[in-house]
């Protein structure tokens, strides 16, 4: 093998592919949508929260009618509630819009816990109104008096911060689901956009008919290896962006995801674990992905050809995710153990148990060890059908013809 | 003379078929080599074997004494099937092929510029290839063969989908690469290219080579003594002339002997006869001619 040359072919197509308007989009474009949804995120968590200080319902009072004997008589409500003595005359009141609406605190409410609202329109805030409809009827059995704001931010949903302890190590919870969660999307994405362009660079090789110039220049292991070398520079510099982007934002923005509490720059301090599993499974998992698309490419007559026979393999890495809910709850499931261990769903699957808490260092050890076998087939599997495949022109091989290729090289 | 491509008892499958059958050749330093043949008839394999991008079943083959691999860089090559990136700019991507011969890049960028301002392109270096008509990006591939100054040049189909403008130019370069010593190897369907080109011919047909040697060589061996001639004021022809058919062409007449009567033979006759021979010429058949009778005398003996 020719370093030199595959150093060359790996220049050329980092240089080329680099300054694409695809590539760049997905490196920097997609950090920047995502600083504004998380600019979003945080505007909204810090509305939330402030809302909960400032809430009134801005127009029009409503009116409640207790049949149960649930509220104080007698006392009165706050703000938004009136209570009033005459269901019937309320309900015309209603009608003729001096209440936003009228609530009816049925007899057997303590059993059913329905009210009945009527109103003229829909409410836009419905869901506010219920809620401080809920704490009203609570606070009226807990007090005699009615909670100040200061006990109803109290009584706001929780926000957790979940720490995963071990005998020896203390990890934030949160922190770490996230971090694999979003690692595993970080190298997928990362990984499949190189090894798209590693199988559209052979495509474009083969329907461009340069294929045959360039083989008169080097030999295929050394233009593939150049393509892969140079595609996975991509790939990295689009995780350092990423990453840093992150890490950027994280200095700045805490966002809350459901009940959790997620700093995004715990993202920048993973454990060992995430650490020692990234640098294995990014190198591993771009082989295995990316030299399976590069030889299946290279069997199509064009990129289209190409990517249909690439399907197949970009469908298997993404099956992880559709089994989100198992890798959270069971861990440690033999299906969950099973996509670990299988190595085109190994690079996703590993990251997303990690999420779950610490993975057993022989049971990472084994994903590793299939992922390297893995990639091994992919190596042998990609260069076979890479070689015969540039070569084939104005025809795709049926599937027996791609054993034949497999069995018997050029 | 140095041999510099040696082809031994070379066999290319696919599969079950049999591109190339058993084929030998030798080309010579500063020899122009044509590889002429049908379609499918087992040429591009066969070169793709000599630029290492094949390996062969059987036989041996070798370029400057060395398996092909190992002098690569020896070989400006032209594929039938070419092409170059559509969205890169022509000088960068010429200059980048230019390196994968082995050319440091400073040299490679100024002789693809050398090159580019030869065949008229130096305005078009910075533009994209797709901007490029088709004869031009035809002659950036050849400047791509050419641009490290090979010492051997393998040209597949290099008349292919040119202008009489661009085929000159190609011809011009062969000459040019003879002349300065370079051995050329060539494959083509335009016969009368060949034919002016061409030191030496192999025919192939069904993966075998059916005719081989030099142009002079092959008309000796597939002529069938036909004669052109022509009588003094539109004189008849005389009877009993040992002919199997005699047609006009013009003024002359082109008459085919039977098998086994010489030319010599019929101009005794004539003369015998007392024809008045203002002119007696025998045709030899040119490049096209006897590349169908090979091909169907081929067909014939292997009963297709």
């Amino acid at each position: 093998m020719n370093w030199q040359k595959v150093f060359r072919v790996a220049s050329y197509e980092f240089r080329t592919n680099v300054v694409r308007g695809g590539y760049l989009f997905a490196t920097f474009g997609i950090p920047l949508l995502g600083l504004v949804v998380v600019m979003i995120l945080h505007a909204i968590n810090t509305h939330s929260i402030a809302k909960v200080e400032t809430t009134k319902v801005s127009t029009g009072h409503i009116a409640v009618y207790d049949r149960s004997g649930i509220l104080p008589r007698g006392a009165p409500l706050p703000r938004p509630f009136v209570a009033v003595p005459d269901f019937e005359k309320a309900k015309e009141e209603t009608a003729e819009n001096k209440f936003r609406a009228l609530v009816l605190i049925p007899t057997g409410y303590t059993k059913q816990h329905k009210v009945t609202v009527y109103a003229t329109k829909g409410i836009a805030d419905l869901d506010n109104v219920v809620r401080q409809l809920g704490y009203l009827l609570l606070y009226a059995r807990l007090s005699p008096h009615y909670l100040p704001a200061e006990a109803q931010r109290v009584l706001q949903p929780i926000r957790m911060n979940l720490v995963l302890i071990t005998k020896k190590s203390e990890v934030s919870g949160a922190g770490r689901m996230f971090a694999g969660y979003v690692l595993s999307m970080v190298f997928f994405t990362a990984i499949f956009i190189s090894a798209g362009y590693l199988l559209q660079s052979v495509a474009t090789e083969k329907e461009s008919h340069l294929i045959e110039i360039l083989l008169s220049s080097l030999n295929s292991m050394e233009l593939l290896w150049g393509k892969v070398i140079g595609l996975a520079g991509l790939g990295l510099l689009q995780v350092v962006v990423w990453l840093a982007s992150v890490w950027y934002l994280g200095k700045y923005v805490s966002i809350g995801i459901q009940d959790f509490e997620m700093p995004l720059e715990q993202l920048m301090h993973p454990d060992l674990q995430v650490i020692i599993t990234a640098l294995v499974i990014m190198p591993l998992g771009y082989i295995t992905y990316g030299l399976l698309l590069a030889g299946f490419g290279a069997l199509g007559d064009n990129f289209r050809e190409s990517q249909q026979f690439s399907a197949v393999v970009s469908f298997l890495a993404v099956i992880p995710f559709m089994f989100n809910y198992l890798f959270f709850v069971h861990p440690n499931s033999w299906v969950v153990r099973a996509f670990c261990y299988f190595p085109l769903t190994a690079p996703v699957a590993v990251f997303l148990r990690l999420s779950a808490g610490p993975v057993p260092w022989w049971d990472l050890g084994i994903s590793f060890a299939a992922l390297a076998l893995g990639a091994a087939v992919s190596l042998w599997i990609g260069v076979r059908l890479f070689r015969v495949g540039v070569l084939l022109a104005g025809k795709r091989p049926s599937f027996k013809e791609v054993w034949k290729i497999l069995k018997n090289p050029a | 003379m140095e041999t510099i491509v040696k082809v031994s008892n070379l066999v290319k499958r696919y599969g079950s078929f049999t591109a190339v059958d058993h084929i030998s050749f030798s080309v010579s330093k500063g020899e122009v080599f044509a590889l002429l043949g049908p379609n499918g008839a087992g040429k591009t394999s066969t070169i793709r074997v000599l630029m290492g991008i094949l390996h062969p079943d059987e036989g041996k083959v070798q370029l400057f004494g060395k398996e092909p691999h190992e002098v690569r860089h020896l070989v400006g090559y032209l594929p039938e099937a070419r092409g170059l990136y559509r969205g890169a700019r022509l000088l960068p991507l010429l200059t980048y092929l230019g390196t994968l011969k082995g050319l440091p890049e400073a040299k490679a960028r100024a002789s693809a510029l050398a090159w580019l301002k030869r065949f008229g392109l130096e305005k078009w270096a910075k533009r994209k290839v797709r901007e490029l008509s088709h004869g031009m990006q035809q002659k950036a591939q050849l400047a791509v063969a050419l641009m490290h100054d090979p010492a051997m040049l393998i040209l597949d189909e290099p008349f292919q989908g040119l202008d009489p403008v661009n085929v000159q130019i190609v011809k011009d370069l062969v000459s040019e690469a003879r002349e300065s010593g370079k051995t050329v190897l060539l494959s083509s369907h335009q016969l009368v290219h060949v034919e002016a080109l061409a030191d030496r011919i192999a025919l192939i047909n069904n993966g075998k080579i059916v005719a081989y040697g030099t142009l002079e060589e092959l008309k000796r061996r597939y002529s069938r003594g036909d004669v052109a001639l022509k009588l003094e004021n539109d004189a008849p022809l005389p009877d009993g002339l040992p002919i199997t058919k005699a047609w006009r062409e013009g003024e002359s007449w082109h008459l085919l002997p039977q098998s086994g009567t010489s030319p010599k033979e019929i101009l005794r006759l004539l003369v015998e006869a007392g024809a008045p021979v203002e002119r007696y010429e025998v045709v030899y058949p040119s490049l096209e001619e006897i590349f169908l009778r090979a091909v169907e005398e081929s067909d014939e003996s292997q009963g297709r």
